[in-house]
């Protein structure tokens, strides 16, 4: 039990405090909530410290043995347990895991049954960072399912009360459905690569191979020879695993559960699904696909990119006709991950390291955007920008930050928006030049639909009758100025993040071949 | 002394971050006082660059590693070429003065002091840019130049008009830079860098090319996108609409925006990347009548307009199109001289719209008249650059416009030179006929004219210093100092030929130079006093009363004064179907791929009610189902392997 064991659980710890300790005043169970967050933010400090960036394999691993099969013979040597590990790609995921979960759980609003929210909010944080962390398929898949779970219940409990139970269930139904095909896909994988394996190399027996974990597994994707798991078979585990990236990911045209999702969601549930829950779905996708399926990525490249660039416009022609903010985020962030699908099907390194950047930039700016627009809704009681205006008056600094993420959104230099958009459409241009420059309409778009509502909501005059709201307070500034930092700092030095990235790109695209 | 050229883009960024941290209350002459000194340090320090290039052929770069991608290193740094040098001197220079200006203009304004910091990030942005190594950390300072001028013409940002100008020019001018984005990325693609020299060293020995276009395909392509970007950013027909809109910003920004930075980016871009342009006939040709194209029809709409700042405007967009068709036809040089020369003149008429502005709150020119009186310094300033925009000797706008319409009817373009003779004669009638109906007759409106004074020497002092500069700052590329800036600016060409690009003679590099033909210069001038004429007997004339214009059944007259419909035509063709497309994605959104989900979910409803007796609704049965699920495959999976089955 190392590091990124005690990183995983620490929320998980705090949710076993609330539930075991009665009787805390309300923000007693919010900050043993909080302490969780800040526990596994502190280990994440640690582990970059630690972190070999010589080393372009998994590190920090960690092992809790669980079970083993008992008899059966050749099952007796698989352990299951929990496995944790990370990599130059999951080690900057963790830490946008880890920042979002502790700033959403600061973010949670006021209410009498503060205990539960506090409860799923730990459950949740610890699954959102158990998925990057895990270093075999079964702790991923445990991180998943519990994901998916404490999310179903904050959105169930302490969502919109006229449309969350209708939220909920969409999303555990998509979100379920995803699971069922990720469960399946990865399990044929893995049995996939291990049986070809087994039956053909010298000294390789089921029994002394078998294993779950990702090093093993990459490591016999890349020996497994074509003749014993043949080409079929391989992509249509692809294929399986890639629908279910699509509904995890929210990707047209399984996507509609997200704006359900956000709309009816509070501000720190918002910021989790939008800051974190929606990105695994594009890690699954780097993870599994590039990594252990590189060639039926690139025999699917055309497919996934052209289904890159319709979700970028996609997702900007409709967020361009929303008038409720938390919906308009919605859609531009299925707009962005259609940036990361593009940058995936390029398969080299610009493209593979924008998609990594832009899954980080989505997700700090998704989190700065929900915070924002749910401190200003706090306030107006509003998110219909049609009700808003001339916010710039009452809220200065509040709508300078919204600026600020709506910027990173589009894309601006100098934000993490940027560096993660030119990077992606490099690798595009690169090996599809004819979808790539469709897709680069979508950086036109990203601006209209972004500064037309900026400009409905902040600037102008105010609406006759509307309510005086005062700025930020000063325990507001904290998640604001902490997310509005890090969109800046990728954006200025992404070297900060780009050196681990690049480390996994590399290892990435020798696999690739 | 180039070696420091750094700290000039970083004084102002300084005094952004001081101001930031100082806040809102700070008194308004020390937030100005120091901006103003940061800049003028800046200026300073940008002249000693200018005179240490002065007898060298040797461009200054430093860079360092910003990022790698897979085997390729992301540099940023500094570049200091000629070129860059005297960007460097022209955007110091303006802005000193407007930042003065400034502090008379916006005296008693809520937000003074961001308006400050936004002028200082407006300038850090365009001086980075300037002295940007290349191309990505050009565009990453173009886009932020960008963003301040959004910033600044948003600055009443409770006008809606202000509001919807800010959008504007943002969108329109975004939708030129994905032509420079992609280009951008096509040229790293095709050479594995971003760097100005490499991209030029492969491109002119032709080691440049994609899979799918060759190498000289590529060069136009690339050169053509690029150019788009210009065209957004220097306001050019088809994308010009954004700049006259961009007025509703405070005075003074529209002076920055239009003479030293935002605008001169999009010229600065073309002229930096001009050995690329040159290995281009088709691009150079497209600049070229783009450029002449702009020119003729802005001039025609500067004609008619009643807002003074819109004509100034007009006029603006119309000066870029002679850069452009300067630059096109290979006068490299002279395109990059109107540049500057023009930089101090349009600085010069905006500042003096703002001090009119400023004295009698209006911006409507049928609503002055007469402040000759009042307003005797702004009165001479203004038409030092009134005369310096109409091209008339010796003004500076004379030189660099005349080297303009030689070159292009020399270098074999007769129907651009005719193009430009006509926007001559339009310029100099449109600024007189400002100059006229401001300064002369009547005063129309005698309550404002009763209010109407000079401004504090901080505003006089910026108008007389441009004043002089438009009036002498064109000898510098005279033939009376034997074309000083010419011998100056092409000692770029050497450089590029240190660098290792091969070319048959160091002058292709960067265009011709044609010598200073007399009898053009008198055509010129004689159109230039023409156009001047007119406005007088139209304006300045006793027997003539002046009306407000109602333009009824002038069809011509309505053609210049509503823009052509340009504006009307693209939201005809762009704006409302892609307001349509966006609300049918919508209704499919919402309906159809949202609609089959529920017609699904209804459909599994329906089995569901006969399978309803094995969901109990407990939330562990459903975990500990998946559970069971995922080791019964496992288990599965395992024997299969095993060959029990």
């Amino acid at each position: 039990m190392g590091l990124l064991f005690w990183l995983t659980v620490a929320p998980l710890i705090a949710a076993i405090l609330i539930l075991a300790i009665p009787k805390l005043p309300q923000n007693g169970y919010r900050s043993i909530a909080v302490l969780g967050g800040v526990a596994s933010l502190i280990m994440t400090l640690i582990a970059w410290g630690l972190f070999n960036t010589g080393n372009s394999g998994f590190q920090l691993q960690s092992t809790l043995h669980w079970f083993s099969f008992p008899d059966a013979g050749p099952a007796s040597g698989i352990s299951i347990g929990l496995n944790f590990g990370v990599d130059g790609l999951s080690l900057p995921l963790v830490t946008l895991a880890t920042v979002v979960v502790t700033l959403a759980m600061l973010s949670m609003r006021k209410t009498d049954r503060i205990r539960a929210y506090s409860l799923w909010m730990s459950l949740a944080a610890a699954a959102a960072i158990g998925v990057f962390t895990a270093l075999d398929v079964f702790t991923f898949l445990v991180a998943l399912e519990l994901g998916l779970a404490a999310m179903f219940f904050l959105i169930y409990l302490f969502g919109d009360p006229d449309t969350r139970v209708n939220a909920a269930f969409k999303f555990l139904i998509y979100r379920g459905v995803a699971s069922v095909m990720l469960i399946i896909g990865l399990l044929l994988l893995a049995f996939g690569v291990v049986g070809a394996v087994s039956g053909t190399q010298p000294g390789v027996s089921l029994t002394s191979a078998f294993n779950l974990q990702f090093p093993s597994l990459i490591h016999w994707a890349q020996t497994v020879s074509t003749t014993d798991f043949t080409q079929g078979a391989r992509d249509a585990i692809f294929m399986v695993i890639f629908i279910g990236v699509l509904v995890e990911e929210a990707l047209v045209p399984f996507h509609t559960w997200l704006p359900t999702a956000h709309e009816s969601s509070d501000t720190a549930t918002n910021m989790l699904l939008g800051g974190i829950l929606t990105k695994t779905g594009a890690y699954i996708l780097l993870r599994f696909g590039v990594g252990m399926l590189p060639g039926e990525v690139r025999h699917f490249g055309v497919l996934i990119a052209v289904l890159g660039v319709i979700n970028i416009l996609y997702g900007a022609f409709v967020a361009w006709h929303q008038s409720d903010w938390r919906r308009l985020i919605a859609f531009g962030s299925i707009s962005h991950m259609g940036i990361v699908l593009l940058g995936i099907a390029a398969v080299n390194s610009a493209g593979l390291q924008g998609a990594m950047f832009m899954i980080v930039s989505s997700g700090l700016l998704n989190a700065l955007l929900f915070y924002t627009i749910g401190v200003m809704g706090a306030r107006t009681e509003t998110f219909d920008m049609s009700r808003l205006g001339g916010l710039s008056k009452q809220m200065p600094m509040l709508s300078g930050f919204l600026l600020l993420a709506a910027l990173g959104s589009l894309g601006l230099p100098l934000t993490s928006g940027f560096i993660s958009e030119i990077q992606a459409f490099v690798g595009a241009f690169e090996s599809y030049p004819a979808t790539a420059f469709v897709g680069v309409l979508g950086l036109i778009m990203s601006a209209v639909y972004l500064l037309y509502a900026i400009q409905k909501t902040t600037f102008g005059p105010a609406p006759a009758g509307s309510s005086i709201g005062i700025d930020a307070r000063p325990a507001e500034y904290v998640p604001l100025v902490v997310l509005a930092g890090l969109v800046l700092l990728v954006g200025v030095d992404p070297q900060v993040i780009g050196h681990f990235f690049n480390l996994s790109v590399q290892a990435l695209l020798r696999i690739g071949g | 002394m180039a070696a420091y050229a750094w700290i000039i883009p970083l004084l102002p960024l300084v005094g952004y971050i001081f101001l930031l941290l100082l806040g809102k209350k700070a008194p308004e002459g020390f937030v100005a006082g120091v901006s103003t000194i940061l800049v003028l340090i800046g200026l300073g320090l940008s002249l000693g660059v200018f005179s240490s290039l002065a007898g060298t052929d040797g461009a200054v770069t430093y860079t360092w590693k910003w990022l790698s991608i897979g085997s390729h290193n992301i540099d940023v740094g500094f570049q200091v070429t000629h070129l860059n040098a005297l960007m460097l001197v022209v955007v110091s220079l303006v802005s000193t003065l407007v930042f003065l200006f400034s502090l008379g203009y916006m005296h008693k304004d809520e937000r003074f002091s961001v308006f400050y910091q936004y002028l200082n990030l407006f300038v850090f942005s365009m001086l980075a840019l300037v002295i940007s190594p290349n191309l990505l950390q050009m565009y990453i300072f173009w886009e932020m130049v960008g963003l301040c001028s959004y910033l600044l013409v948003g600055f009443w940002y409770f006008k809606p008009e202000a509001a919807l100008a800010a959008k504007k020019s943002f969108i329109v001018t975004r939708i030129g830079d994905v032509g420079l984005f992609i280009a951008i990325i096509l040229l790293f693609a095709s050479t594995g860098s971003f760097d100005f020299n490499t991209i030029f060293q492969a491109a002119a020995s032709g080691k440049i090319a994609l899979g799918f276009i060759s190498g000289s395909g590529l060069i136009t392509l690339t050169a053509i996108l690029a150019f788009i970007g210009a065209v957004g950013k220097s306001a050019q027909f088809p994308l010009h609409v954004w700049l006259p809109d961009a007025m509703e910003g405070p005075t003074p920004v529209s002076a920055l925006i239009h003479a030293a930075t935002m605008v001169a980016a999009g010229v600065y871009l073309v002229a930096r990347l001009y050995p690329l342009f040159e290995l281009s006939q088709p691009a150079l040709t497209v600049v070229a009548w783009i450029g002449g194209v702009t020119a003729l029809l802005a001039s025609l709409m500067a004609l008619t307009q009643r807002d003074i700042k819109r004509v100034i405007a007009y006029s603006t967009v119309s000066q870029l199109g002679y850069m452009m068709m300067a630059l096109g036809v290979g006068g490299y040089v002279y395109g990059v001289f109107h540049l500057m020369t023009h930089a101090f003149f349009k600085a010069l008429l905006f500042l003096a719209a703002g001090s009119i502005i400023h004295a009698i709150d209006t911006q409507d020119l049928f609503d002055m008249g007469g402040l000759r009186k009042k307003m005797p310094i702004t009165f001479w300033t203004f038409l030092a650059g009134a005369l310096a925009l109409s091209g008339i000797v010796p003004f500076a706008g004379f030189w660099s416009k005349d080297d303009i319409l030689t070159a292009t009817l020399k270098s074999g373009h007769p129907v651009l030179y005719l193009f430009g003779l006509i926007a001559a004669f339009c310029t100099a009638f449109y600024i007189f006929r400002v100059f006229f109906l401001t300064f002369a007759g009547k005063p129309r409106d005698e309550k404002r004219y009763e209010h109407a004074h000079e401004g504090s020497w901080v505003m006089t002092l910026p108008l007389i210093v441009l004043a002089v500069l438009a009036t002498i700052a064109g000898f510098f590329n005279s033939p009376l100092n034997g074309n000083a800036l010419e011998k100056y600016l092409l000692r770029d060409a050497g450089d590029a030929v240190v660098a290792g690009i091969p070319t048959t003679s160091p002058a292709y590099l960067l265009g011709h130079t044609y010598p200073a033909n007399v009898g053009l210069m008198a055509l010129s001038v004689a159109v230039g006093l023409a156009g001047i004429g007119l406005a007088a007997w139209r304006y300045a004339n006793k027997n003539r009363e002046i009306t407000v214009p109602t333009g009824e059944g002038n069809f011509l007259y309505m053609l210049s004064y509503r823009k052509f419909y340009l504006d009307e035509i693209y939201y005809a063709i762009v704006v409302a179907p892609g307001k349509v497309l966006a609300k049918i994605s919508d209704f499919v959104d919402r309906y159809i791929i949202d609609g089959i989900v529920v017609v699904v979910s209804r459909l599994v409803y329906v089995i569901g009610l006969g399978l309803k007796y094995t969901q109990t609704g407990q939330l562990q049965t459903y975990g500990a189902a998946t559970m069971l699920g995922l080791f019964v495959i496992l288990a599965i999976a395992l024997f299969r392997q095993g060959g029990v089955f």
